[in-house]
């Protein structure tokens, strides 16, 4: 009952910092030099025809005060009507929702790949502290945190694609075509981009795994004489693992973020590619509506983290 | 210093913020910095890129914006010590110059997220309640823009040039400096000596930002640090989707970015400007480990 109060609160929470969101996102074409209907319709000069711009002028409410204005862009945000593309002349809202797929697909495949080499990376490094393996992690989650994701990205193409022809170097396959085939081209940008997520979730597992290992719970179980295996497993990793599930949450926006730039590299079809080729062709319907998804899922992932967070810390439903 | 000289006029106020003890203090600690040896390489890489940026015009040997279209995509010789690009530039020249723009970058924008982001957290922690409440929804707001995402709005909306990418990144950090001020703040509010002052009646702006934030500085000198490596690689991101520094001026990300068209038959014309981003930010995050063991030795046993 306390954990779902607790997430009722969460949820209100969120109600504030997501209308917060929209307002950035809306006040973003009102914040750019120029009158908006000629932004919106690509910028000076791209408002040739009069009788185009009138209708926009109308159909935003363009001469009504802005808070009127934003709550009709808003009420048709909510109705998932962000305009159409000036440059393609489609639905904003099929855009993105054709392309967001990928880009989930992407940004999960990169957390999947992260924490399946963190963990381990992290769990080991505390364990054998100070030891070769130990310095070996931290030398990898150093790397991790420092190396540009796209650059890592440049040189995997360069290694497995050019050189060993292992995989493809760049495109996109639905997996509902193939699912095999989808993988190979989701690998090597699941790396890439999961490489600093791998570095800071690394570091996190490593340092609350050390903070764990020294309780007098831990030195109980051993006391008993159950085994090494059991006390690090079944005790202390799960208690470790709390700090680390925050950080996880934490970094999926990095990892969003990150896709934009990964999208870039593998020619990837998702919405960071929409976005940045919106922002070099001043399509501003379909940045405002990106950038309002892109960080709406992130938000969103957090809540699930938070969900997640307290069914493993029952504490927290307690405060 | 006058600081030194409060008791006298002002007998009973409790101790200011002693600089001189600070320094004293952090040359203590500075002799356990030596002992590590990952951040003394650290410190080190910060000092050799930083060197390289001041000197850049000095030790360039060639201009980085003359073109040579004849000679271009040469091997590394001794002439061109790292070979030229596709217009003949040489590529020595641009990752020198390109060490000044990252390091510009990199410092201004996080300058622009400590002058304007600690005051506001500062004040959020120590006045709490509903001013915090606001002020940490509205940072809340910003902070759910992944980094990258929030620089490339502020990008398309002011148009991209070397000023616009400092204000773009800087803003970036506006709210995560806000944050690490206030919990600082929140845990040193709590502290005796803040208590008397105001006993005293020492007003509460002038407690805040003479005696609390002065004592709360040191993760903030850590985290600027380490911000500074994100800082970097942020610039080199927006510069690498050629929406950075602009053409032809030599960034570390555009050049990446105009290699990726000569990867196959020259791999060294990519590997090179990612090799210096990586150092760099290697070097800057080396730094701020050191700089944390030292600052917050309760860290520093791991």
């Amino acid at each position: 009952m306390r954990v779902i109060i607790y997430l009722m609160k969460r949820l209100i929470y969120l109600i504030p910092v997501i209308f917060l969101l929209t307002i950035f996102v809306f006040a973003m074409v009102h914040l750019l030099p120029g009158n908006p209907a000629d932004i919106l319709l690509g910028g000076e000069g791209g408002a040739e025809d009069p009788v185009v711009r009138a209708a926009l002028m109308k159909e935003l409410g363009l001469d009504q005060p802005l808070p009127v204005q934003y709550g009709i862009w808003l009420w048709r945000a909510l109705h998932g009507n962000f305009g159409k593309s000036v440059y393609s002349q489609e639905e904003v809202f099929i855009l993105i929702l054709n392309r967001f797929p990928a880009t989930l697909m992407l940004a999960f495949a990169a957390m999947i790949v992260s924490i399946l080499v963190a963990l381990p990376a992290g769990i080991i490094s505390a364990v054998k502290r100070q030891k070769p393996a130990d310095y070996a992690a931290m030398t990898f989650a150093l790397l991790g945190i420092s190396l540009p994701e796209f650059w890592f990205g440049i040189m995997l193409i360069l290694a497995f694609s050019l050189w060993l022809r292992w995989l493809p170097s760049m495109g996109y396959l639905s997996p509902l075509e193939s699912f095999f085939g989808s993988l190979k081209f989701l690998i090597l940008p699941a790396i890439a981009l999961g490489l600093r997520m791998a570095g800071v979730v690394t570091r996190m597992t490593r340092s609350s795994m050390l903070d764990e290992l020294g309780q007098d719970y831990v030195r109980t179980a051993r006391a008993k004489g159950l085994p090494e295996r059991t006390v690090i497993i079944l005790h202390t990793l799960k208690n470790a693992l709390i700090p680390t599930v925050t950080i996880v949450g934490l970094q999926f926006g990095t990892i969003l973020g990150g896709t934009v730039v990964i999208e870039m590299v593998f020619s990837w079809p998702g919405v960071g590619q929409l976005l940045v080729e919106g922002i070099l062709t001043r399509d501003y319907l379909v940045v405002q509506a990106a950038v309002l998804f892109i960080s709406c899922s992130f938000v969103i992932v957090n809540f699930f983290v938070d969900f997640i967070y307290t069914i493993l810390n029952p504490r927290v439903g307690l405060e | 210093m006058v600081l030194n000289n409060v008791s006298k006029t002002n007998a009973g106020l409790p101790p200011r913020f002693n600089w001189n003890k600070a320094v004293a203090r952090f040359q203590d600690r500075f002799r356990d910095f030596r002992k590590s040896r990952l951040a003394f390489v650290g410190i080190l890489i910060v000092i050799v890129v930083f060197a390289i940026a001041l000197l850049a015009p000095l030790i360039q040997i060639h201009d980085p914006l003359q073109q040579n279209i004849s000679n271009r995509l040469q091997k590394p010789d001794l002439e061109h010590l790292l070979g030229t690009d596709h217009f003949g530039r040489d590529v020595w020249a641009r990752i020198v110059n390109g060490a000044r723009v990252a390091l510009l970058v990199g410092i201004i924008a996080v300058g622009i997220g400590i002058i304007f982001g600690t005051p506001i957290g500062a004040v959020a922690g120590y006045y709490r309640g509903r001013v915090d409440e606001v002020i940490m929804r509205v940072m809340d707001a910003f902070l759910a823009f992944p980094p990258i995402l929030l620089a490339l709005v502020v990008v398309a909306i002011l148009g991209s040039s070397l000023f616009n990418t400092m204000v773009a990144i800087g803003i970036v950090y506006i709210p995560r400096f806000a944050r690490v001020t206030r919990g600082s703040v929140l845990a040193e509010r709590e502290k005796e000596y803040v208590e008397a002052a105001r006993m005293i009646g020492e007003p509460n702006l002038s407690i805040l930002f003479r005696q609390i934030l002065p004592n709360s500085l040191s993760p903030l000198i850590v985290q600027a640090t380490v911000f500074i490596a994100y800082a970097i690689l942020t610039e080199a991101a927006l510069s690498f989707l050629g929406l950075g520094i602009a053409p032809p001026n030599p960034s570390w990300g555009s050049m990446l970015n105009e290699a990726r068209l000569f990867i196959e038959s020259d791999p060294l014309m990519a590997i090179i400007p990612g090799l210096s981003i990586s150092i760099t930010v290697l070097g800057f995050n080396l730094f701020g480990d050191g700089l944390r063991d030292i600052l917050d030795p309760r860290l520093a046993e791991r």
